[in-house]
């Protein structure tokens, strides 16, 4: 037998011995979480971080962990969850399409031993990952803003980050309130920047504004001073934007050096340390101070709950990279809220399975009743082994589920001081209940 | 085992066979020399027409999604739809891409071309829902005859569905590569050229193999769609094809086997293994290593083992009469690495194979020339101005900027003669040659071959008529055994067409026997025997000047054009290569034959054409030309 | 109509940026016949060492010419110690190309795994603006663009008027040939990636200051177009490099201005094809003889 065969035969055999061994460690794996019913036992439980940590939005990943990680800190500070003292937080990368999304919640649900609960999905993957995580039976908060989600019928989908239409309308109501007629929609064109725009439009019209050019901006182009030149020519006095920083950064240097500044009005995608310090740069950090205004999901910087995640925050900093951008940051503290719900959801329910807790999840934040207003994991749980009922109201305000299992929340309007991006001037505040009435006005 | 790892198993299976699928097609056109980098866009072209044709109209779902078409036909007519897609797509942009540009450039077009692809359908979100992508596909009959399956189940048997469409797609690989077809499109990826002179239809055949390969790209994309119901423009970034290109560099290219465990290793096992490390570093880093990872195999695969896990097979075909007929499998055997098996070919079962195969007509007067002195072959001139012009060339005329290269050259070739073409370097005869035989187009004049003009006729439509060249630098095909470079040279074979090869094995493969008789003859004839399974660019400079001789042979030709057929061999070797011409010559063959070996000239030719600085000096017999004082000027001059 | 000519006039700046990178991208393959795919993220490389110089305290304008040394340095090590080995055993055209783009991924995923996925950007003030026609100018872009002219010049003069110059053309057209007439052919192809490489690491960073933030994707992107200009002008010809650099930036930027913006690289890569189908050697390629075509 000459080399060449030899070689064939020792491959052979290697690759069916490890398709073998795969093949039973899988098999041997408990998959996901207790059977319902069976006795808690005292095993590290874990929830599941199911976002993009690496492509375009590798950003989100981390920020969603930071939030996760805040929460669980509190939550085994306090005891854990019922008899299971360790509770942990675990990564997946969807890697930001949904064709590798697939396998990788499949993945998830299938080989993760104790997953209790999942952070995500997220919209470049969410209408193809929610249905596998709820055919899972696992409780899932997702921070995905697609209008699918507006009406869904999954049982284990619950979300308190508003729908992507929302932020649209928030951003035409604050256009409103300070008198621009004129505005230009200037947005990059991948997924997620593309949602807010069709609410946008729709809504500021109807509020009786015009929208002077609607610009989808290829992303990470050299220079983009044709589309500037473009756009300046329509004569807007406000600008809506999202993009990724160095596209930004780009296009606003190029208006600065053409043009006088016009007010920036960014979505909730604009706010954060990289594209501030990027378009800071570009267009100098006294008129990012004066032209750019962000709006984005409402969070109270103060107050009891805020101080809770912000001591947590500080104590697990060591394990996220640059924690201080968090601070202030909704995303990060919807997920620490989502975590928290779910922690409690699963203490009154005596159960971390989530066949049984996910019933609870709305019960933990019902305002009413007698119930007790918490702020935090160990207030609520003290409450709970008392036999009271509670509302849990988290550094995201108040939650109420609508019968979709949405809690769209309020908005606010902050500026950016850029010789400190930790504290974000608010300017205003809008509330959901406004930005409902503009939707349904506007029939969106 | 649990329903969530049943799931998970079966997502990763359908994964497997849908990379295959994709790899299989991928390395078919690779191996045919075709650089497509673009092939991701033919998954992606192929999913989205299942998507668009599965999905409803697009006012469902209160129009969260725009996109075309819409019609909600039912399984399978998107996935047979999504590869005419494919195909339909593939047909043009093969075809303007591959006519002009060579495997670096045309590379570089693909993936300009993917680009393209991705920008324009983000751009037009009307078409596909833009980069958001789409969503909420039905899976094939989930809402019909399926219904009611349990979905464990369902994606069990979507499983199956997937190994089905894996083997089918097998059968039509493997029956085009292990065709005549299968050979001639290896023959394009070593050498184009040769292959052109041999007559096979260089862009014809690239063409349709990019098109037999996006129909199976197209339909990899469909069978993915079908089950995990997203599509994204993120999910057929032009990366994607270089994840495809490492499996197949990997596992071995032009090996089906080897690509099947290249694709079980990376994409599958690679991508989905490191699903399993525990995440450690700051955000990005374990993608980041994994790219790196990617990009380390490419290096340490090439250096180490650059035929990869599994090596494209050598193709054995053993003498007839060597082997025990059995069965017609025997005819053609596969083997991997081992010597055949030779058996004296004279065991007498070989078919008539000796006799050369020159067109009867004009072997008239040939039998006495290769042993005739020069004395009688000045008295053949007369008899040489009578007969049959085979090719004649009138008034050829080539430029190349400011340099006439060829300048109003005239002269012919009779049948069943040969003629030698010589004059100092410069001369202008290679342009002569490749003018002759089509890699060139002439300016101006005629060359006319039986009487029909070919001239500015691309070069394997010449070779069909009969006129056959070999080139100046060899020009084997190296990664095919000698065998195989000589069988590639038979015209008219059953099996080098598409339909051929899919449908009709039986019957090339019967013609494939007697041109393998055919080819031992030869290999017989030439001393080559033992090197007969022997890859071509294993062997040395004379050996591959005989494979070329042999080849051209093969050829059936009417008339052989030998560019320097004695240029860097040995004086032993040129003695015998001199001696089968002369057999040759005996056998009635006509020849048009540069050489700078004057002795060979003058041995061989019965006239000859003497060029300087692109015009023809002097034309006549041998000893005629000796005595002119303008051919010694231009000699010595030169 | 001003747009238009704002347009153009754009695209001027645009071309600066491209024309450096195709000279150096083109003079390479002409030498050597290699594409070579990992000079985008040798790009991005270079404008990163330059920013790390920057941040350190280093202006701007002499950490760009620590960038081009960088790229020089660099490029001519990954000649000598990858392709070349690669070359050496006889590594087939195609393969050689996975070599690159294996070369290309190494380099590209090391540059986000040491400095992550975030965003840069240089410690550099726009300076006064000038406004010529209907457009302005920032001191940076006119910089770029002098830099762009005086880059052109140099390796004008080197080709024309320096006995490398004439080596680098020599071996450019027939390497056996320079080689027997007693070119230090193997020389001429180290000064030739240096050289490349050089160029590589100055596009690198004027398009870092073009872009004003960028992160480890910056050549990724770029790259492609700077291919399609160096092929535009005819792979090898130097001169045809910076007319398809011109051709590419203004024409997109044109046609960006004239229609939508978001087509604005479509119809660069449009452009590319379109020429390569009707003159596959290039605009400028009446000698570039064997180059590109199958026959």
């Amino acid at each position: 037998m000459n080399s060449a065969t030899r070689f064939t035969t020792r491959t052979t055999r290697t690759v069916v011995t490890a398709a073998s061994v795969l093949a039973l460690t899988l098999a041997g794996c408990s998959g996901s979480g207790p059977t319902a019913g069976a006795s808690e036992g005292t095993y590290p439980v874990v929830f599941g971080v199911f976002n993009p940590f690496s492509g375009g939005e590798a950003a989100f990943g981390p920020e969603k962990m930071a939030g996760c990680l805040t929460a669980v800190n509190l939550i085994n500070h306090a005891g854990g969850l019922l008899t299971h003292k360790q509770v942990n937080c675990q990564s997946f990368d969807d890697r930001d399409d949904p064709v590798d999304a697939v396998p990788a919640a499949e993945q998830m649900v299938a080989t993760t031993s104790h997953l209790v609960g999942v952070v995500g999905p997220t919209s470049d993957s969410g209408t193809a990952t929610a249905p596998i995580i709820n055919r899972a039976q696992i409780t899932m908060f997702s921070d995905s803003g697609e209008r699918t989600f507006d009406h869904t019928t999954l049982k284990y989908f619950w979300r308190i980050v508003p729908p992507d239409e929302d932020a649209g309308l928030a951003m035409a109501l604050w256009a409103k309130t300070k008198g621009y007629t004129r505005a230009a929609a200037v947005f990059g064109n991948d997924i997620s920047e593309q949602g807010n725009v069709p609410a946008l439009i729709k809504g500021y019209t109807y509020l009786g504004g015009t929208i002077t050019i609607n610009q989808a901006v290829a992303l990470d182009a050299s220079s983009y001073r044709s589309e500037v030149a473009q756009m300046l020519a329509t004569n807007p006095q406000a600008i809506f934007t999202e993009m990724d920083p160095q596209s930004a950064a780009t296009y606003f240097s190029e208006l600065a050096q053409s043009h006088p500044l016009i007010p920036i009005v960014g979505t909730a995608g604009t706010e954060g340390p990289d594209w501030w310090k990027a378009v800071g740069q570009a267009i100098g950090p006294q008129n990012m101070k004066t032209y750019y205004v962000g709006v984005q999901p409402y969070v109270n910087p103060s107050g009891a709950a805020w101080s809770k995640y912000n001591d947590s925050l500080t104590q697990v900093g060591s394990q996220i990279q640059n924690p201080a951008q968090y601070v202030a940051d909704p995303y990060a503290m919807a997920v620490y809220d989502a975590v928290t719900v779910m922690g409690l959801a699963m203490t009154a329910a005596h159960s971390t399975n989530p066949t049984v807790y996910n019933a609870y999840v709305p019960k933990v934040v019902a305002a009413g009743n007698g119930a007790v207003v918490v702020h935090d994991f160990a207030d609520g749980k003290i409450a709970l082994d008392q036999g009271k009922s509670i509302d849990y109201v988290g550094t995201t305000g108040p939650i109420t589920f609508n019968q979709w299992h949405n809690s769209p929340g309020a908005f606010e309007v902050n500026s950016v001081d850029p010789s400190n991006l930790n504290n974000l001037p608010l300017i205003t505040t809008i509330s959901a209940a406004q930005v409902a009435a503009l939707a349904k006005a506007a029939g969106i | 085992m649990s329903t969530a790892l049943q799931f998970y198993l079966a997502t990763a299976l359908v994964y497997f066979g849908v990379d295959l699928i994709a790899c299989w097609a991928f390395n078919m056109q690779l191996r045919a020399g075709v650089l497509n980098f673009a092939f991701i866009v033919f998954q992606a072209a192929g999913a989205y027409t299942q998507a668009v044709l599965t999905l409803g109209p697009q006012t469902n779902n209160s129009g969260y999604q725009s996109y075309v078409f819409g019609n909600e036909l039912p399984f399978p007519i998107p996935m047979v739809i999504a590869m005419a897609v494919g195909a339909a797509i593939a047909l043009p942009v093969g075809w303007l891409v591959l006519r002009r540009l060579d495997r670096d450039l045309h590379g570089l077009t693909f993936i300009v071309v993917s680009l393209i692809a991705t920008r324009l359908v983000e751009i037009q979100v009307n078409w596909f829902n833009g980069p958001t992508g789409l969503s909420l596909i039905p899976q094939p009959l989930s809402g019909t005859v399926l219904a009611n399956v349990a979905p464990q189940d369902y994606s069990w048997l979507y499983v199956a569905f997937t190994g089905v469409i894996c083997v089918a797609v097998y059968y039509v690989v493997h029956r085009i590569t292990s065709s005549p077809l299968g050979r001639t499109l290896r023959s394009l990826d070593d050498n184009e050229p040769a292959a052109a002179a041999l007559g096979k239809a260089v862009t014809a055949n690239k063409v349709m193999i990019f098109v037999v390969g996006g129909a199976l790209g197209a339909l990899s994309g469909a069978v993915l769609v079908a089950f995990i119901g997203a599509w994204a423009p993120s999910g057929w970034l032009y990366s994607e094809t270089f994840v495809l290109a490492a499996a197949i560099i990997i596992g071995g290219r032009g090996n089906n086997l080897g690509v099947l465990i290249g694709a079980a290793l990376v994409p599958v096992g690679f991508f989905e293994g490191t699903r399993f490390l525990p995440a450690f570093g700051p955000p990005g880093l374990i993608d980041a290593i994994q790219w790196m990872a990617i990009g380390l195999l490419f290096l340490v695969f090439l250096w180490f083992r650059p035929i990869g896990i599994l090596p494209e097979r050598r193709r054995i075909f053993p003498p007839p009469g060597s082997a025990p007929k059995t069965s017609r499998w025997r005819a053609l055997r596969w083997g991997i690495g081992s010597a055949p098996r030779l058996a004296v070919a004279s065991a007498g079962a070989a078919p008539a194979a000796s006799a050369p195969r020159w067109p009867a007509g004009q072997a008239a007067s040939s039998g006495r020339l290769s042993d005739a002195p020069s004395a009688s072959r000045t008295g053949r001139v007369a008899s040489v101005v009578e007969a049959v012009a085979l090719l004649s060339v009138t008034n050829l005329r080539r430029g190349f900027g400011g340099v006439q290269a060829v300048d109003d050259v005239s002269f012919e070739v009779p049948a069943g003669q040969t003629i030698g073409l010589i004059g100092p370097n410069g001369a202008g005869k290679s342009t002569v040659v490749s003018l002759i035989a089509g890699a060139l187009k002439p300016d101006s004049g005629t060359i006319r071959l039986k009487g029909h003009e070919i001239a500015g006729k691309a070069p394997h439509v010449i070779a069909r008529q009969g006129l056959v060249r070999t080139f100046q630098l060899s020009s084997q095909f190296s990664s095919l055994t000698v065998m195989e470079n000589l069988l590639t040279a038979v015209p008219g074979q059953r099996g080098d067409t598409l339909s051929g090869a899919l449908f009709s094995a039986r019957r090339w493969r019967h013609q494939e026997r007697d041109s393998v008789a055919r080819a031992w003859e030869l290999l017989r004839r030439f001393e080559m025997v033992p090197k007969a399974s022997e890859y071509a660019g294993n062997l040395s400079g004379g050996q591959r000047r005989l494979v070329e001789v042999m080849r051209a042979l093969m050829a059936e030709p009417q008339l052989l054009l030998l560019d320097e057929p004695m240029a860097g061999v040995s004086p032993v070797l040129a003695e015998q290569i001199e001696a089968h011409l002369a057999t040759l010559q005996a056998e009635g063959l006509a020849m048009l034959i540069v050489e700078h070996e004057l002795g060979v000239i003058d041995r061989l030719c019965q006239s000859v054409v003497v060029m300087a600085e692109g015009k023809v000096i002097a034309q006549g017999p041998m000893a005629t030309i000796r005595r002119s004082q303008e051919v010694v000027d231009a000699y010595i001059g030169a | 109509m001003s747009l238009f000519v704002t347009s153009i006039a754009f695209g001027v700046i645009t071309a600066s940026v491209l024309a450096i990178g195709a000279v150096g991208f083109t003079l390479q393959a002409g030498v050597t016949n290699i594409v070579n795919f990992a000079y985008g993220s040798t790009m991005t490389a270079c404008a990163l060492i330059a920013w790390v110089a920057n941040q350190a305290g280093l202006n701007l304008w002499l950490a760009l010419v620590l960038a081009a040394l960088f790229g020089a340095v660099f490029t001519a090590l990954l000649n000598r110690l990858i392709y070349v080995p690669f070359s050496r055993r006889g590594t087939g055209v195609v393969s050689m190309i996975y070599v690159t783009i294996g070369a290309g991924l190494i380099l590209e995923y090391a540059l986000e795994a040491i400095w992550g996925p975030h965003y840069f950007t240089y410690l550099q003030s726009n300076g006064a603006s000038f406004h010529v026609l209907s457009a302005t100018f920032t001191t940076s872009q006119v910089a770029i663009l002098a830099i762009a002219v005086a880059t052109m010049v140099s390796v004008h003069l080197l080709l024309t008027r320096t006995q490398l110059g004439t080596a680098m053309r020599a071996t450019a057209a027939n390497r056996n040939l320079a080689r027997n007439c007693g070119i230090n052919t193997e020389r001429v192809v180290d000064i030739a990636w240096a050289l490349s490489g050089a160029l590589c690491g100055i596009a690198g960073v004027v398009l870092a200051v073009n872009t004003f933030a960028f992160t480890y994707t910056l050549g990724e992107g770029f790259v492609v177009i700077i291919f399609a200009a160096a092929v535009l002008g005819g792979l090898g010809q130097p001169y045809g490099a910076m007319a398809g650099a011109l051709i590419v930036g203004v024409v997109s930027e044109a046609a960006a201005g004239l229609t939508q913006p978001e087509y604005k690289d479509v119809i660069a890569f449009a452009i590319l094809i379109l020429v390569l189908l009707v003159r596959p050697h290039g605009v400028f390629s009446e000698l570039s003889g064997r180059r590109g075509v199958v026959r």
